[in-house]
């Protein structure tokens, strides 16, 4: 029910954002700007370049809307697309220019300082739940847009294993997500 | 294909993560296109990764709103659509145009693949086309000369009857019988012949068949001396208008020869005689 409203509720927004309603793009931003800009951060780790990101995106996505097509995937994964390859091309400019494999792995170990989404507070505790080696796996995919192959040999670790976790992680991502809207459900009712 | 095992293949995971190349990332779209359950599970891969991702959400300061808000404004020219309608015309050509240009390769692209394909199979049917008109031409060639070559003869043919028909109606031409002799006492042979034109015709009203090692020759008796008027065609029993280079004949005799005739008659084998 929620998931068909949103639906809904995104593809009016999408139609009016597409004749050039900005009060509608207003709406889109409000809605996403927090889950893009944590991605885009975590991505980057620095406030101002993520600021600039965040902006460069979203003056993207205004953009492009036109090319968006609801049958080819949620509006959400197709925003955080642009905002992830973004945020990558941006992170191996500077790695580039800092000449950084020390910075990088730094970067994994260093604990990270964000801040939670008030939201959603106690789900960082389910998420650390999801095992090490396949955060790890996800971090190295998802937020450093290394390739399997990469990773492998980043972390040493057989491509195989590399596969077999990147596989078995979002799996684990899912029943989690099953989890949490389940206690959500039990404390609510 | 076996889509179960293109699921567990770890192919959508790694497209979800972002991972995946440039032609992985063509067949996962191409394939979610084509089968509901890939789809269903690509969709499902990246509600978790969009769950996931909710959870390092983090506000952005709100001026960065502020920016964008602004910039967009100044983007495309897009006006506020409440703003006057004129304007708002503006506004959607400007879109349109936008999009039609990149519509306009996009569609340029698909048209010029399609064409060239038609052109392919167009060119192909031509080329088979051509092929067959070609066969065609050649055995109607084959047929005409053949055509050509019976009408030939036929005309020959009938000329040759025509002049027969001439000789044969003709006043000045004598009919000469040829009687059988003891050999063969009821054979029987006319020749007629035109004296003016030097030309005659053997009929052969009653005459054994030759064996295929002979054949029947006709004679000229001049002055008791036999000169040779040609072989008798085996088959022919009306022959065709000879010329004889003869102006006075006593009698006409046929002998029977070897095949291909002889220089001086066997007249053993003396079969018809009759006296001009």
């Amino acid at each position: 029910m929620v998931e068909s409203t949103t639906k809904t509720s995104n593809q009016l927004l999408i139609e009016k954002i597409k004749t050039g309603d900005t009060e509608s793009f207003s709406t889109l931003y409000d809605k996403y700007s927090g889950a893009l800009y944590g991605l885009i951060l975590k991505i980057v780790k620095q406030e101002d370049l993520a600021q600039d990101i965040l902006q460069e995106c979203f003056v993207k996505i205004w953009e492009k809307i036109d090319t968006y097509e609801i049958g080819k995937g949620s509006l959400f994964t197709w925003m955080l697309n642009i905002c992830r390859n973004k945020s990558i091309d941006s992170l191996r400019k500077t790695q580039r220019t800092t000449k950084g494999n020390d910075t990088m792995k730094n970067d994994l170990s260093r604990p990270t300082s964000l801040e939670i989404n008030p939201d959603i507070i106690g789900l960082r505790d389910i998420l650390s739940n999801l095992s090490e080696e396949k955060r790890i796996i996800i971090e190295y995919l998802y937020f450093k847009g290394y390739t399997q192959k990469e990773t492998s040999e980043e972390l040493n670790i057989p491509l195989g294993t590399v596969k077999t976790r990147s596989r078995t992680a979002i799996l684990e991502l899912k029943d989690y997500f099953t989890l949490i809207l389940a206690s959500w459900i039990s404390s609510n009712i | 294909m076996d889509i179960k095992q293109y699921i567990e293949s770890g192919i959508l995971e790694n497209y979800v993560l972002g991972g995946a190349s440039s032609q992985e990332i063509r067949e996962v779209e191409c394939l979610s296109s084509i089968y509901p359950e890939i789809k269903t599970e690509l969709s499902s891969l990246q509600e978790s990764m969009e769950n996931y991702v909710q959870t390092l959400a983090v506000s952005p300061p709100p001026e960065i709103k502020n920016r964008i808000m602004m910039q967009i404004k100044n983007t495309k020219n897009i006006i506020k659509p409440d703003n006057t309608s004129t304007l708002k015309v503006d506004k959607e050509q400007n879109v349109n145009s936008g999009t039609s240009i990149s519509k306009f390769y996009k569609y340029g692209l698909a048209a010029s693949v399609l064409l060239l394909v038609s052109l392919f199979a167009y060119q192909f049917k031509l080329q088979d086309t051509l092929n067959r008109n070609n066969t065609e031409l050649a055995e109607l060639r084959d047929l005409k000369e053949l055509n050509t070559d019976e009408t030939k003869s036929l005309i020959e043919s009938i000329d040759k009857i025509k002049q027969r028909e001439k000789l044969l109606a003709s006043s000045s031409s004598n009919s000469i019988s040829l009687a059988g002799t003891d050999v063969s006492p009821d054979s029987k042979v006319r020749v007629v012949w035109n004296k003016s034109t030097s030309e005659i015709v053997i009929i052969q009203d009653e005459l054994p068949s030759p064996t295929a090692k002979t054949q029947y020759q006709l004679w000229g008796l001049v002055d008791g001396a036999p000169v040779s008027l040609g072989t008798l065609d085996k088959t022919e029993l009306i022959s065709e208008v000879r010329k004889i280079s003869l102006d006075k004949v006593d009698a006409f005799a046929i002998t029977l020869e070897k095949d291909g005739g002889s220089e001086t008659p066997n007249l053993e084998q003396l079969y018809v005689i009759g006296n001009t």
